[in-house]
């Protein structure tokens, strides 16, 4: 018997027997012939399957447990006591019964995952000693001959094995337990085969040079996050994790994982994110490659790039310019402009708009466009007009603000259509505020003609 | 044909039976609500506009539909600030001046404009718009009787989608009986002058202060007919990133005629 069921459990069978002796006991049992190699399979398939949804790094502890690195990733489940229990039923509901421990060793881990207190269980760091000291010898990963030797010399737990003068532990047990031991409690380094990254998605940058300080990490993912959203776009996809490995000199791994809300592929999202992450990656001797690699994508059309458009907004573009013509549907984008009536440029309602118009100036909400030629009384070369007549009607100023002095494109100015304009608000009695120019700086007539014209109307 | 307005399919009976009962009731249960961030007026309207809901917006003056399309930027840019999502305006008219928008506090990445051609193509488009956008704005010539019908549609539509619906009417006129929830005459008012009154100061300067609007609540659906119309002065400062900010200066006695200045008597007639 190798392995058994939750309900072969619970009638008394116990890995290990002979499958003989529990088929005389319970007749009606079903066995499987056990495939070790099937196992191992599964397991990596399993492990592959987290690495995409939980943590970068992700290695097999066979024949029947994953190490999976929790620093860098926990923060997306909102902490490590939270990562455990999510992983666990995450694992129970896809039908699988699991245990799960976090502490600073994989050697910890492994042994507090199999014979710990508790379904899952947080060890804090540097409490290895304490955690590990009631639990049995077998918890050490050593081989079954090793375990039951201890165990025949009255050594049961692992806390018995810590009372005993160290020196005298390797000679009589060998050095296989010592690093077994040293693993568990940290005093000795454990590499980690971890499961590759075979995504597509992915890029990489080797460093002719190692570096170790954090511009340089920084600027690493300045160049890695545009090579990925450019695969990303190739295959209309957005990323919903990223994962950020550096490949240490020593061979190890640091890694940092971000998720996203929504799919995407905005370069200046996506770097923030890694931004915010990098801080904590310790580049130990140096790092001489980083990989970003996005083991989760989801669909993100073209059209949804950049800009951050309600979903089904962009149907109904398309429906809109279907009904009222191709062109009639746009946004109204900011353009760099001498003029007012130059500033903004009809754009495509799919592209995102970036940038916008000076703040702090007075604008119409109405642009009366071409400018509308009013007669008005004014003091040159800078006073506002204080009595105007449009469209027939007077209207007397009451109070004003400006000149805000434009100045023309000159290269594409036409003559007489005057290079310079002064803005000038205005409020007239009834308090309906309007913008006026006049042409020219009132000053030389080679800038303008000094005619008063009509341009806008405020509505607030 | 894109001259030919498009016609709007018969309403089907179960949505008329549906109408029957709001127009009696009300909606049930508590509605949503934007406030207008004029705490007045807010209080007024226990608690701001019902945010799934059709408003309509008349100029009182001629020159006020720059006020009217102020104040849809403002509600709009307010709406969006706890939706999210993008506002579409369709309008026949091409003097929409984005810069004055966005000092409303409507920034250019949230707006598409959809240009209608007459009043029924900026009506439909609202509806189709309704859902997708989170604010729909839309603007007409002239209001009339007809409105009474494509404003239910339009208020059906704002509940089912849970849309903001604003209708701005271009030409000045009375505020009609429609099926929007609130009805707002907008005029521009005199406004506070700085304390020290330079004639004129350089730009950003103490030249003018707050432009101040007359607003007045014409209808308002549920209120008591005696209690309306109300009118209140309210100062209006432009923000370039935010949505700009509404302080009520007075509430007038008598509704709006005390608003008028007395020389718009005289221009009505023109």
């Amino acid at each position: 018997m190798a392995a058994a069921s939750q309900q072969a459990l619970h009638l008394g069978v116990r890995p290990g027997e002979p499958l003989a002796r529990v088929r005389a006991r319970l007749p009606g049992l079903h066995a499987e012939p056990h495939d070790a190699a099937a196992d191992a399979e599964a397991l990596e398939r399993l492990g592959h399957w987290l690495r995409q949804r939980m943590s970068p790094l992700v290695a097999l502890d066979l024949p029947d447990g994953l190490f999976l690195e929790a620093e860098g990733a926990s923060h997306l489940f909102g902490g490590e006591a939270r990562m455990l229990d999510g992983l666990v039923a995450r694992l129970g509901r896809a039908g699988l019964s699991a245990r799960a421990a976090l502490a600073d060793t994989a050697g910890a881990a492994h042994a507090l995952a199999r014979f710990g207190p508790a379904a899952t269980l947080v060890v804090p760091p540097h409490a290895q000693p304490e955690a590990l000291a009631p639990l049995p010898v077998a918890a050490l990963r050593l081989p079954p001959e090793d375990t039951a030797g201890l165990v025949r010399l009255g050594i049961a737990s692992i806390g018995d094995l810590l009372a005993l003068p160290r020196a005298s532990l390797g000679r009589r047990f060998g050095l296989d337990l010592l690093r077994r031991l040293d693993q568990a409690l940290g005093r000795a380094g454990e590499p980690l085969a971890f499961l590759p990254h075979p995504e597509p998605l992915a890029a990489t940058l080797r460093l002719a040079e190692p570096v170790s300080h954090a511009e340089a990490l920084h600027a690493l993912i300045d160049r890695l996050v545009p090579l990925l959203c450019q695969k990303l776009a190739q295959r209309g996809q957005g990323a919903r994790r990223l994962d950020l490995l550096f490949q240490r000199l020593d061979g190890s791994v640091a890694a940092v994982r971000a998720g996203t809300a929504a799919p995407s592929r905005e370069v200046a999202h996506l770097s923030r994110l890694l931004h915010l992450l990098v801080e904590g990656v310790d580049p130990g001797f140096g790092i001489e490659a980083a990989t970003l690699a996005c083991p989760l994508a989801a669909p993100l059309p073209p059209e949804q790039r950049g800009a951050d458009m309600a979903p089904g907004m962009a149907e109904t573009v398309d429906r809109l310019a279907a009904r009222l013509g191709e062109g009639a549907v746009f946004r109204l984008a900011p353009r760099a402009a001498a003029f007012p009536e130059s500033s903004v440029a009809r754009a495509s309602p799919l592209a995102p708009v970036a940038g916008g118009w000076p703040a702090h100036l007075p604008r119409p909400t109405r642009l009366v466009e071409p400018p509308e030629r009013v007669e008005a009384i004014a003091m040159l070369p800078d006073r506002p007009p204080a009595l105007f007549v449009w469209r027939g009607r007077r209207h007397r100023v009451r109070a004003a603000d400006g000149p805000e002095r434009m100045h023309g494109e000159w290269w594409t100015g036409t003559a007489g259509e005057g290079a310079v304009r002064d803005y000038f608000l205005v409020e007239d009695e009834e308090g309906t505020r309007f913008w006026l120019f006049r042409r020219g700086d009132g000053e030389d007539p080679a800038t303008g003609d000094f005619s008063w014209h009509l341009h806008g109307l405020f509505g607030g | 044909m894109r001259s030919a307005p498009p016609r709007f399919a018969p309403v089907p009976p179960e949505r008329l039976a549906r109408l029957a009962t709001l127009a009696k009731t009300g909606p049930s249960g508590p509605v949503e609500r934007l406030p207008l961030g004029a705490a007045a007026i807010d209080t007024a309207l226990g608690g701001g506009l019902e945010a799934h809901a059709l408003h309509l917006l008349l100029p009182d003056t001629p020159h006020a539909h720059a006020a009217t399309a102020f104040l849809a930027a403002h509600l709009a840019a307010r709406r969006l600030a706890s939706t999210g999502g993008e506002v579409l305006w369709a309008t026949p008219l091409r003097d929409l001046f984005a810069p004055g928008l966005a000092r409303a506090g409507l920034a250019p990445g949230r707006l598409v404009v959809a240009c209608a051609d007459g009043d029924h193509a900026t009506l439909a488009a609202m509806e189709e718009a309704m859902g997708a956008a989170a604010v729909v704005v839309g603007e007409i010539g002239r209001a009339g009787p007809w409105l009474m019908t494509a404003s239910r549609r339009l208020q059906l539509r704002c509940e089912a989608r849970g849309t903001l619906a604003l209708l701005l009417v271009r030409t000045p006129g009375p505020a009609l009986p429609t099926a929007a929830r609130t009805a707002w005459q907008v005029a521009p008012a005199p406004s506070a002058l700085p304390a020290t009154r330079p004639l004129f100061a350089g730009v950003g300067g103490a030249g003018l202060g707050p432009a101040r609007l007359a607003l007045t609540l014409a209808r308002a659906r549920g209120a008591a007919a005696a209690a309306l119309p109300r009118t209140w002065l309210v100062d209006v400062s432009g923000a370039s990133d935010a949505p700009s900010r509404l302080a009520v200066a007075a509430e007038l006695a008598g509704g709006a005629a005390a608003a008028r200045p007395p020389q718009r008597a005289g221009r009505a007639a023109a």
